[in-house]
């Protein structure tokens, strides 16, 4: 059968059909994957939702947003709290396990951490923290929805470090504060809970530091800033800015100990103070009847100036009277405590010229002891005193026209070290003196003996000086304190003395043993003192050898007296010969050669000076007790002319021998020399007798004679020959002068007449010679020489002026010398006129009957050897018109 | 309703050069171009991509279309959300360009094509006219939907300030694009001329 094609349209499916198709797909993808991705939820219990806003608020893990709040409400039980609903990112592994920690993240600045800045910004967020490390031990916790979130971030469990508990009394550490160890942050402290018996912290220490943790580590508390005020100084020290404000801990570690590791329970106690951590456990108690002004929080214990411990406790029991103070000293101080330990309690104590225990005005009162055994008995329970400890010693008395303000208690220095103390002082009895009563040590009591002296050092010595300025400043604490000092001269001069003077200061000292070494005091006067002062150096040839000592005003006289001291190594120096002259000042000597200047030391311009030379080095007698102080130098030296005496003889005279002049001595031979075959004597002649150098001056030799009627000079036994000098009377003065073979006649410059005699030969007569009239000495002979026409000898007569009259023109002179010797038979007679001129001679004079004219001078007559017998009967009456002529005897 | 198609005067237009001639020819006689009657497959075609454009506006509207960090804070928003922000801030204008941009255009846009694509289905002539007109409106605005994602590629550009602000796009954004982009492609392969063959319908 044949029917028409039916045509029917293919359904087709259009390809376009993809596209909506694919539309689908990638649109319901998109939407799955959105949903998808919003993960799961959970919720989380917050104080507040400060800072927490849906949608917004994200969850935090290690920097990733790995959730965020999807919503916000009210606690269902708690009113207080919010359910945050956060949602959490798939990906996120195990958020929801047990044991996660959540918190609120936000800007946390404060001293002790700066943290979640980020979220000033970003607004806080939610971070988490699992409460375990390892990803299999979290995935195979159990799951949980609902969490509490915590207060604050919990340690980092991932940052490893050691976990410590701390006990303490007082919580004034704030969480965060750093744990130091030798100033170095080692780790803080993550949370502080109350115990029982009083807080305990939570404290981190991060890994690295973790090794210095051994189990015998202290743990203290710093205590921000640290300030000691002592009068050495003033510290203050802070451990760490973030310590000051939020308190610190501080560790430290012996250097042996076991390191702990983190898997021990770690347990410590924390200190309040450093040395809380050394302190031993034992209570030691002292009882005193006194009451102190001690703060036991801060006062301390010490021991030789070290902290030894400290204060625990004070109680004062009213019905006794008395003060206990609980005490705990450092572990290595305990066991001095012992039994003969000694506490006392340092005060300070002010005075006007003592000032005690400064110290404790800085660190308040405070408690000391010593122990003077190393007894191992120890003791806990103690008398505390007031005083410190009596030092046992010898007991010396001080006296003292002042009490200077000594204290008892003030230090005995010998040599800058204490030892001793004044014990007491009173007034003595008579009201005279102030009395001290010290003691020295007795292991120093050798230092004292009859030697000794004692003198006050001040504070502050000084000296200026043109030799310079000398300054000395005892130690701190003697400036303070003052001090007596010891000085022993010789230690080991005998120890008997248990009293001395107790000098004033030191110079009072110095000046005293000066002038002990064994010296001479000198008196010089002068009329005028110049720049004379006390304390002058008397010079010796620019050596200074000794001192003035004081000067005063002779209110008699005006003159004033300078008393000097010479020492004792130099007082041979002085002999009576000696000129002091004054050498203060400058010397100007201007010539037409030139000026001079001439200073004696600087010292010597200001503050005057003495000098003295000693010209006559033999000169042996006496000092004379007072010795002029010339000027200067130049009136001392013009005392003594030089002279010179040539001769060709040999003498006795030697260096030394005197100058006389009628018997007294005045001057000295000081060098003998030989020039050109003369004997040349220098020597010096005291000024006083200048006279004497007449050109016509005669000196010869003198020694000893003995006579049959006399001894010369005896004392030339001793003193051997001298010089004697015959005064000139020319006006010319020389310094150069012959010695005399043969002393000159003594009549060489009276008045008187001479005459001249004219004999054959000199017989026994010689110069001196005496001339007689009826059997009385009138003169004698002056001088004689060979007659010029040498037939005869001429001789000098002197003739004294009260006999000038006897001698006439016509009057005979014969040697009287001869012994007249009558033999007859009527027996044997012997006439002479007297012994000495049996020896020495003699001329005796007639005049005749008939006296002529009175002789002239220089008159000649001869000499007749023997007389005629009539002569001896001449008896003239001749008057003696010499009005000035005292008759001798009748 | 009897009017006069190129069908009823057996006339063609030449899609390309737009030349009118017979419709008996297969090819133009000015460009050579195969001759289609009607727009090929033409309500195929946009049946598919008006359903492609609706299915994209889903997450177009439920994925955040803009994702700012703003401080750190993380915040996606949607086109609504975006427009309510606009307005709560009191930004009308701008406001209320992104939402005739971003919403009301393009379901406007859907909605229409929509409309068209039934009343030929049903063959409602009598909307016919309505619907030419309709279909010029949407032809001529469908591009500036566009503009909402102009916004948000102009924020992301500019806002980049890392750490205090920058944006993101979200998802919505491509989804977005890709609905925009489908209902400009299926007013494209719409044939208006379907609206108005009342005998028959050709489907080529």
């Amino acid at each position: 059968m044949s029917q028409d094609a039916v045509v029917k349209q293919r359904k087709s499916i259009y390809i376009v059909w993809i596209i909506p198709f694919v539309a689908m797909v990638i649109a319901g993808w998109m939407i799955f994957k959105y949903y998808d991705n919003k993960g799961y939820d959970i919720v989380v219990t917050f104080n507040d939702a400060d800072g927490l806003a849906i949608g917004k608020t994200h969850l935090i893990y290690q920097g990733i947003k790995i959730g965020v709040v999807s919503d916000l409400k009210i606690h269902h039980g708690d009113l207080a709290k919010v359910d945050a609903t956060i949602t959490v990112d798939k990906r996120a592994p195990a958020i929801a396990k047990q044991g996660n920690m959540f918190w609120k993240v936000v800007p946390r600045v404060s001293l002790t951490e700066v943290t979640g800045l980020s979220t000033i910004l970003s607004g806080a967020y939610i971070s988490v923290m699992p409460s375990v490390k390892d990803i299999d031990s979290i995935r195979s916790l159990p799951a949980q929805k609902v969490f509490t979130a915590l207060n604050e971030a919990p340690a980092d469990i991932f940052v490893s470090g050691l976990r410590i508990s701390l006990d303490a009394d007082e919580s004034d550490i704030q969480v965060g504060a750093p744990i130091m160890f030798r100033k170095i942050n080692v780790g803080k402290v993550e949370e502080v809970k109350l115990t029982k018996e009083g807080v305990r912290y939570a404290i981190y220490i991060q890994e690295k530091y973790s090794h210095l943790v051994k189990e015998n580590s202290s743990f203290w508390k710093i205590s921000g800033v640290e300030v000691r005020a002592s009068l050495a100084g003033l510290r203050v020290s802070m451990d760490s800015l973030a310590s000051v404000v939020a308190g610190g801990i501080a560790l430290n570690s012996p250097e042996d100990g076991k390191v702990v590791s983190s898997e021990d329970n770690l347990n410590y106690k924390l200190y309040n103070a450093q040395n809380e951590a050394y302190l031993d456990n034992d209570i030691i108690t002292l009882v005193s009847k006194n009451g102190y002004n001690i703060d036991d929080k801060l006062a301390h214990v010490y021991f030789k100036g070290n902290q030894a411990g400290d204060i625990v406790d004070v109680v004062y029991d009213p019905s006794k009277g008395e003060s206990t103070f609980k005490i705990k000293l450092g572990k290595h101080f305990r066991h001095l405590a012992n039994k003969d330990a000694y506490f006392w309690i340092v005060e300070p104590h002010i005075g006007l010229m003592s000032i005690k225990g400064l110290d404790a005005i800085a660190r308040g009162p405070y408690i000391t002891f010593e122990t003077r055994t190393k007894s191992k008995k120890m003791q806990d329970n103690f008398t505390l005193h007031t005083q410190s400890p009596l030092i046992e010693g010898v007991n010396i008395r001080l006296l003292a026209d002042n009490g200077f303000n000594l204290q008892s208690g003030v230090n005995i220095v010998y040599h800058d070290i204490v030892i001793g103390m004044i014990k007491r002082s009173y007034i003595s009895k008579s009201a005279q003196k102030v009395v001290f009563d010290i003691v020295i040590a007795n292991k120093y009591k050798h230092l004292v003996n009859d030697s000794s002296s004692f003198y006050i050092q001040g504070a502050l010595e000084g000296e200026v000086s043109l030799e310079g300025m000398y300054l000395n400043i005892g130690s701190l604490t003697s400036m303070v304190h003052s001090g007596i000092v010891l000085v022993t001269t010789d230690i080991k001069a005998k120890a008997t003395r248990k009293s001395f003077d107790l000098l004033e200061d030191r110079r009072v000292y110095e000046e005293k043993a000066y002038v002990q070494d064994g010296g001479v005091f000198i008196k010089l006067k002068t009329k005028k003192l110049g720049s004379i002062t006390k304390g002058a150096p008397v010079l010796y040839n620019g050596v200074p050898v000794g001192k003035v000592i004081g000067y005063k005003l002779d209110a008699v006289s005006g003159d004033i007296d300078i008393n000097i001291y010479i020492q004792g190594k130099y007082k041979n120096m002085i002999n009576a010969s000696t000129n002091f002259f004054n050498i203060s000042g400058v010397e100007i000597e201007a010539a037409v050669s030139g000026v001079k200047v001439v200073t004696g030391s600087l010292q010597s311009i200001i503050q005057g000076g003495i000098a003295f030379k000693t010209p006559l080095k033999k000169e042996k007698s006496q000092l004379p007790k007072t010795f002029t102080l010339f000027e200067d130098e130049e009136k001392a030296d013009a005392k003594y002319l030089s002279l010179r005496f040539t001769t060709q003889q040999k003498t006795e005279l030697r260096v030394g021998s005197n100058i006389v002049y009628k018997t007294i001595p005045v001057g000295e031979i000081t060098t003998v020399k030989l020039v050109e075959d003369k004997l040349v004597y220098e020597a010096l002649l005291d000024e006083a007798y200048s006279y004497l150098l007449a050109d016509d001056s005669k000196f010869w030799v003198e020694g000893l004679v003995i006579d049959i009627d006399q001894i010369k000079n005896p004392s030339a036994l001793i003193t051997g020959a001298f010089v004697e000098v015959m005064k000139g009377s020319s006006i010319h003065k020389s310094d150069t002068f012959m010695l005399e073979e043969v002393a000159p006649a003594s009549t060489i410059n009276e008045e008187g007449l001479r005459v001249l005699v004219t004999a054959s030969k000199r017989s026994s007569l010689t110069i001196g010679s005496p001339v007689f009239y009826r059997q009385i000495k009138i003169g004698s002979i002056e001088a004689y020489s060979l007659s010029s026409d040498s037939k005869g000898v001429d001789m000098r007569l002197f003739i004294d002026p009260c006999y000038q009259y006897l001698v006439r023109e016509n009057s005979i002179f014969y040697n009287a010398t001869a012994i007249g010797m009558d033999v007859s038979l009527f027996g044997v007679k012997v006439s002479t006129e007297t012994i000495s001129t049996m020896i020495q001679g003699g001329i005796t004079m007639v005049t005749p009957d008939e006296p002529l004219s009175k002789a002239k001078p220089m008159q000649n007559f001869k000499l007749y050897n023997e007389p005629d017998e009539d002569w001896l009967e001449y008896e003239p009456e001749l008057l003696n018109d010499n009005a000035q002529c005292q008759v001798s005897g009748v | 309703m009897i009017w006069k198609t190129d069908i009823s005067e057996g006339k063609s237009l030449c899609h390309l050069c737009g030349k009118l001639q017979e419709r008996t020819q297969d090819e133009c006689l000015r460009c050579g171009e195969t001759l289609h009657q009607r727009k090929v497959h033409s309500l195929v075609q946009t049946w598919g991509y008006a359903l492609a454009a609706t299915l994209f506006l889903i997450p177009a509207n439920i994925m955040p279309m803009m994702i700012v960090t703003a401080m750190g804070n993380n915040e996606g928003s949607t086109i609504m959300e975006g427009v309510i922000y606009f307005f709560s801030h009191g930004e009308y204008a701008i406001g209320g360009i992104i939402f005739i941009a971003s919403v009301a255009v393009p379901i406007f846009k859907l909605a229409v094509v929509y409309f068209l694509l039934l009343i030929i289905q049903f063959k409602q002539f009598d909307k016919a006219q309505t619907g030419l007109k309709l279909f010029h409106i949407i032809h001529i605005i469908g591009k500036w939907s566009m503009l909402d994602i102009f916004v948000v590629a102009l924020m992301v550009s500019l806002v980049q300030f890392q750490g205090l602000a920058s944006i993101q796009t979200g998802g919505a954004a491509i989804a977005f694009c890709a609905a925009v982009v489908f209902t400009i492609i299926s007013t494209n392969t719409f044939d208006p001329r379907l609206m108005f063959d009342i005998n028959k319908r050709e489907s080529i």
